[in-house]
């Protein structure tokens, strides 16, 4: 269904999380269960052109994105502004078969949200092929910090942890010969939380609990209970909600967009490298990875972070020697630059001011998913960057 | 890995300033910065001289200003040039604050190998200008002293530098680059731009990602775009040829990856990934490439 505004947008989506079709006669079936909304976060970067006076609409940005990516070559698309500019629908049908609707949201101009309720693995393959072919806008990969603090905004109802070092491994059967290469698990229930510190305080446990998705239940403040939401949200920046309550399900969104987008900014404003405004500083403080587990074989490391493939979808050529690897980088995602300089105890990262700095998070995020869970990004004073 | 020593010491001291994880954070933990001075000397405009580095700090009320020295003399007529600086001078001509140029020394950095002419080229000019001489284990003060002597105390005996980790990347290229440092830096460039879908660029665009490229004069820009266009020429001609082309200063690309498929972007991406590492093996080939090799021999004996 196509929307003109936010509140009829809002108002859908209360509807179809309470199994409610009134507005869509298309849609109206008997018996037809409730839905599950799907919200996607996307660093709309290559799109995104502050204070220039030309920047040319909302929409006709998103037509351009649609009409260059997989989506607009697989699928019949049309794009329908709502009556504000910062808000489209996407309206994609495959031949005869029903149209799927996605509703992005670009009232943050850089952090677009993509909402929809086709079945999970449909909207998963539209917004894939949304981003694809397209270096103007990209998925996010959200680090375990902030999934851990939006874990405080509801009660942790579950949790994966989705840990895999095989990705490095040199070894046949994935596993490095005397620790485990890979950890991956579900917990359902109240304890989920509890058990996710025990193990992170766990000596033989801590290095690979990466969390990778939580299940999170919220009410609103002195609700009896009948309007909740359980949202579960990934760490690709994939959120579904079930429940009656789709403002908490916006509220979520909304929360960990902002806490993301807080921390890209603060890449982006202290350590991307550019000419100061005095015009003799060059501006751009060290950014640097402490590595945790070292990393034993820096050419294998390099050679398959920098292959240009996924989940890194970083492209360069490494040089150098056994102490230090230098690469400067291409990101295939949203089609920056950046500079790595790689040791087996840390790497230090170069982020110029042309680049966006959810690439950075996006490298974080796979080392502590791929390489140690306890990696650290830190600032020039070695402080957490996600701490601060 | 690299032709160019200056652009080695240019980097350990912005890492040094900035916070670098790997290096020694003593002259960060003293206040000081790392800054760009466009306007140094008395009587030249900025565009006649290259920006210089500095090393201010607040704390300190002190400015390094450095002087690479690559060979093994010293350039007794830039030597002058500082001679001519005032506080005054700084105060007004440049960004320097009050307090930054309170105090300041002009530092020669050079190889340890030639110790014995660089003090010679100092004592003769009669500049009583420290000396930091590079040494393989590190940086040390090989005549002369800081006006503040806790800054003179760092280099003694010695700042030591575990050379093979120094940051590399702040400058990837400067006026004393050979082609391979300005190509390891402009090829990645030029991938990032095929994918936001450009099939022409200009050297000059390529040049304006370089930080550096806001503080320079106008000589200094038309160094580099004439850098820029030798690295593209040296790819055109050789390992990219089938898929660029050089259009007087403009690379041309042979496809339009916008209009690629996902797979055909991807392979094409492989590929280009195997020309440029071939291509980089190619230049490492190139005499230009012992230099850095050839910066610390011999300056055991001369600098321990």
């Amino acid at each position: 269904m196509i929307v003109t505004n936010r509140r009829q947008m809002a108002r859908l989506f209360h509807d179809r999380m309470n199994g409610n079709y009134r507005d869509d006669p298309n849609e109206r079936q008997p018996g037809r269960r409730p839905e599950v909304v799907k919200s996607y976060l996307v660093d709309a970067y290559g799109t995104w052109s502050p204070g220039e006076a030309d920047e040319s609409p909302f929409v006709s940005r998103l037509a351009e994105i649609v009409d260059g990516s997989g989506l607009g070559s697989r699928f019949t698309c049309e794009v329908h502004p709502a009556e504000t500019g910062d808000l489209a629908t996407i309206c994609a049908r495959m031949g005869d078969r029903t149209s799927t609707y996605l509703h992005v949201d670009a009232e943050d101009p850089r952090f677009w949200i993509v909402h929809a309720t086709a079945t999970g693995q449909a909207a998963d393959r539209i917004v894939a092929l949304l981003v694809e072919g397209s270096t103007r806008i990209n998925r996010v990969l959200i680090p375990v910090q902030l999934l851990d603090r939006v874990r405080m905004l509801g009660t942790c109802v579950g949790l994966g942890l989705d840990f895999d070092r095989r990705l490095f491994s040199t070894h046949a059967d994935g596993n490095d010969g005397s620790r485990m290469g890979s950890l991956k698990m579900q917990q359902w229930g109240h304890e989920a939380g509890r058990l996710l510190e025990y193990m992170r305080h766990e000596p033989s446990f801590a290095d690979r609990t990466t969390l990778s998705r939580l299940q999170i239940r919220c009410q609103p403040d002195g609700g009896d209970g009948t309007a909740f939401s359980v949202e579960e949200i990934r760490i690709d920046g994939k959120l579904t909600a079930k429940g009656t309550w789709f403002e908490g399900h916006a509220n979520m969104v909304r929360t960990l967009k902002g806490a993301f987008s807080g921390v890209v900014g603060q890449l982006e404003s202290n350590h991307a490298i550019q000419v100061g405004s005095t015009g003799d500083v060059v501006t751009g403080k060290a950014l640097a990875i402490d590595t945790g587990r070292r990393i034993e074989d820096l050419d294998a490391f390099t050679r398959k972070v920098f292959s240009g493939a996924r989940p890194f979808q970083l492209w360069g050529v490494p040089r150098g020697g056994d102490g230090l690897v230098r690469v400067r980088a291409t990101d295939l995602g949203l089609g920056g630059r950046l500079d790595f300089e790689i040791t087996p105890a840390f790497i230090r990262i170069y982020l110029p001011s042309t680049t966006s700095g959810s690439t950075v998070l996006r490298f974080y995020a796979n080392l502590q998913r791929h390489h140690d869970a306890c990696v650290r990004l830190v600032n020039e004073e070695e402080m957490d960057v996600l701490e601060s | 890995m690299y032709s160019n020593p200056d652009l080695l010491a240019t980097n350990l001291l912005i890492g040094m300033c900035r916070g670098s994880l790997g290096v020694p954070r003593v002259i960060r933990d003293l206040g000081y910065r790392d800054r760009w001075v466009r306007r140094c000397f008395p009587g030249h405009g900025p565009d006649s001289v290259p920006p210089v580095l500095a090393m201010a700090s607040r704390e300190a009320r002190h400015t390094v200003f450095v002087e690479f020295s690559r060979g093994a003399k010293v350039d007794a007529r830039q030597l002058a040039r500082y001679a001519t600086v005032t506080a005054a001078y700084l105060r007004g001509a440049t960004n320097l604050s009050r307090e930054e140029t309170e105090t300041y020394d002009i530092a020669v950095l050079g190889p340890a190998r030639h110790r014995e002419s660089l003090v010679k080229g100092l004592e003769e000019s009669r500049l009583r200008f420290p000396l930091l001489l590079l040494t393989r284990a590190g940086i040390v003060l090989g005549a002369n002293s800081f006006s503040k002597a806790a800054l003179s105390k760092v280099f003694f005996p010695r700042l030591e530098v575990a050379w093979e980790t120094i940051p590399r990347s702040w400058i990837r290229f400067n006026g004393n680059s050979g082609v391979l440092e300005v190509a390891d830096a402009v090829i990645p460039e030029v991938v990032a731009r095929a994918m936001k879908g450009d099939t022409r660029i200009a050297a000059t665009d390529l040049c304006r990602s370089h930080p550096l490229w806001d503080i320079l004069g106008k000589p200094g820009r038309d160094h580099m775009n004439g850098q820029v266009c030798e690295a593209l020429a040296a790819a055109t001609e050789n390992e990219f040829r089938s898929h660029f082309d050089l259009d007087g200063e403009v690379l041309v690309l042979q496809r339009d990856l916008a209009a690629d498929t996902p797979m055909q972007r991807a392979g094409w991406l492989k590929r280009l990934q195997q020309l440029h590492a071939a291509f980089l093996d190619r230049l490492a080939d190139d005499r230009s490439a012992r230099a850095e090799r050839e910066f610390f021999e011999e300056d055991d004996a001369a600098g321990q």
